[in-house]
């Protein structure tokens, strides 16, 4: 499978990181890379996963669903 | 403004949003809260006997409102035991918010007495959860917590108490309050509802398949609306149980493992599904290959990540089943379609009489699906019943008739074990004027039966339908049919005075051993005004059911005693 890359915004509150590696961790999805910035109040995690089509839509989708989540974007 | 504590905050909370009950239990880093309880009477706390109980009767009340139910729980062991029913809230969408007592901030990460990671535990099984970090974010954190608890695809929220962050002080002023902004979904356009209608008034052989969203959405009027004018059969999902009343003449009843052949059948050989509101879990599909094959499924749901998480599907529409099926029935209405009679739908009428399970009978012990059936003689159009979890459950979701939605009450994502009885004090707690009957099993009671304790101390008059087998007969079924019926742990050596033991929690109970019996004890136990016990024997293994094997087709099933095998190939071709 092809690496995607993913980029999330999320609100920078207790356990904002779990949340969003939780999404692939109770999936049995795999994180290649990831990096974590603060941004204002939030942070900006970038994601790197190997995946198909299936599988980035489930983790596009769990991260948009996320409450605290603000932005999430694919990066080509 | 006012200074209070954080404490007297949640509880402003809990006010202003409404909650006038908590199904708790006390402990140590909990007191704060508790404490501003026993100054606050306008908020009525249920003690339970076990934390699991507090979370499944706050599920309970909520899904008969369909407003937040709210329990709670002191740290470590007492959030623990939430988990349970805080995973079960989680599977079938019921809004519960658990408030849990926490160690003080400073000793987090200590493993301080009774110290369990709340938080952390719960990230996966809570639609959202909070710990409070400062006395000042307590109201605000309560009423999101509400908030997002029932917005779109409602579910549990949990809310972790560090005990420094209820007694100390802030400043609350609730005229400049706002909800943190949550995610909107988009409007659907009339065009693709017209799309919609097209497809399912064009199609020969459509069917409906109703989940718990429908419920969920309080869209039952309108799925039976849609139903009678395109004159549709509807299978159901057993959250959806009761959205179209289970007497209607085209409500068909359930669906996959232990579903009716005839929905099977004609799921399998239809050519357009119009889902609403179900995640096409496992025990719906089984072998999702072989899953209507023939059919474009046109999938509703308010999460937008059910569209095609399960199964492929030809349209997929993000909105509530209430609004879907609204404008689906304007749309309809402005064109003036009606569906038609045709050969499918009498091939399905057909097949529905053709497989119908003959569930009269007086052996002795008393058949399982005999039982359901005296049940159905004897309950009031308004009766809520739960169940717990195991072969009575599935009895009573093949048999049982209930004609309103939200008055059936089950665990059906988690197959929580000990669901129905607290399931059952919350319903009663939130609808006092309606008869409230668990539908239970030996195996699953006992695992919650203390909380018999706690509808008897609270005056809540509940009737318990034991159907008493011995062990947990549908484990029994599965080693008998997949493992050579080699039985292990699934027989209780000495049988348990479930009448005894009522007694001993203060509560009444008699023993039936005759289907003769069972209207009249059950009459007795709705008109008493206390836990009345109905521990009827019945027979401790018995395949009463229709059943799929795990993830094998649904149209294979292996069939119940006195369910007649009704042949598929009945079906092909038009």
């Amino acid at each position: 499978m092809e690496n995607k890359t993913v980029k999330v915004t999320i609100k920078d509150s207790v356990g904002a990181l779990p949340r969003v590696i939780q999404i692939f961790a109770r999936r049995g999805f795999a994180i290649e890379e990831i990096h974590a910035i603060s941004k204002e109040n939030n942070k900006e995690v970038t994601i790197v996963f190997p995946a198909d089509d299936y599988i980035k839509k489930i983790v596009l989708g769990q991260l948009n669903k996320l409450n605290d989540s603000i932005e999430v974007i694919e990066v080509q | 403004m006012t200074t209070i504590k954080g404490a007297r905050g949640i509880v402003q909370a809990l006010l202003d949003e409404k909650a006038d009950t908590l199904f708790g239990i006390p402990g140590g880093a909990a007191l704060p809260l508790y404490d501003e309880f026993h100054k606050e009477s306008n908020i009525k706390h249920i003690h339970m006997r076990h934390e699991q109980g507090a979370a499944h009767a706050a599920e309970g009340y909520a899904r008969v409102l369909g407003k937040v139910g709210v329990c709670m729980g002191t740290s470590g062991p007492g959030a623990t035991n939430l988990i349970t029913g805080i995973a079960d809230a989680f599977m079938d969408s019921v809004p519960i918010v658990a408030l849990t007592g926490q160690v003080p901030t400073k000793l987090l990460g200590k493993d301080a007495f009774q110290e369990t990671d709340t938080f952390g535990v719960t990230l996966p099984i809570t639609k959202h959860n909070f710990r409070l970090e400062k006395p000042e974010d307590a109201y605000q954190n309560t009423r999101d917590a509400f908030n997002i608890s029932l917005s779109g695809r409602p579910g549990p929220v949990l809310i972790d108490l560090p005990k420094d962050t209820m007694v100390g002080d802030f400043e609350l002023n609730q005229d400049t309050f706002k909800y943190a902004p949550l995610k909107t979904l988009p409007a659907v356009s009339t065009e693709i509802f017209s799309k919609v209608v097209d497809i399912i008034f064009n199609a020969e052989r459509p069917m409906i398949l109703a989940g718990g969203g429908v419920t969920i959405a309080n869209a039952g009027f309108e799925l039976t609306k849609l139903a009678e004018l395109l004159k549709c059969y509807v299978a159901t999902t057993i959250t959806a149980k009761g959205a179209i009343p289970t007497t209607h003449p085209l409500a068909l009843g359930q669906i996959g493992m232990h579903g009716r052949q005839v929905v099977n059948h004609s799921i399998a050989n239809c050519d357009v599904i119009l889902a609403i509101g179900t995640r096409f879990s496992d025990r719906i599909t089984g072998d999702i290959s072989a899953f209507a094959p023939n059919a474009k499924i046109i999938h509703i749901d308010i999460d937008a990540t059910e569209i095609g998480k399960n199964v492929a599907v030809e349209m997929g529409i993000v909105t509530d089943a209430k609004t879907a099926l609204q404008s689906i029935l304007a749309v309809a209405a402005e064109k003036q379609l009606q569906g038609k009679e045709n050969l499918w739908r009498k091939r399905v009428k057909a097949l529905d009489t053709e497989c119908s399970c003959n569930i009269a009978s007086d052996e002795t012990p008393i058949r399982p699906e005999t039982i359901i059936k005296e049940i159905n003689e004897v309950l009031p159009d308004n009766a809520i019943v739960t169940t717990e979890v195991g072969h009575h459950q599935m009895f009573a979701t093949h048999f049982l008739n209930v004609k309103n939605p939200r008055n059936f009450l089950t665990s059906a994502g988690a197959g929580t074990m000990g669901f129905g009885l607290p399931a059952a004090i919350g319903a009663k707690v939130a609808k006092p004027d309606q008869p409230v009957i668990d539908i239970s099993g030996d195996g699953s009671l006992i695992m919650v039966c203390q909380e018999i304790a706690t509808a008897v101390e609270n005056d809540i008059p509940l009737t318990i339908a034991l159907l008493n087998n011995g062990g947990y007969a549908i484990v029994q079924q599965w080693q008998k049919t997949f493992y050579e019926g080699r039985k292990i742990a699934t027989e209780f050596g000495k049988h348990t005075d479930f009448v005894k033991l009522a007694q001993s929690l203060g509560a009444e109970g008699i023993k039936v051993t005759k289907t003769s019996e069972i209207q009249e004890a059950m009459k007795q136990g709705m008109e008493s005004d206390k836990v009345f016990l109905v521990d009827i024997a019945t027979s401790p293994v018995d395949n009463g059911i229709p059943l799929v094997p795990p993830l094998g087709k649904n149209t294979e099933m292996l069939l119940g005693r006195n369910c007649p095998l009704v042949k598929p190939r009945y079906f092909d071709g038009e």
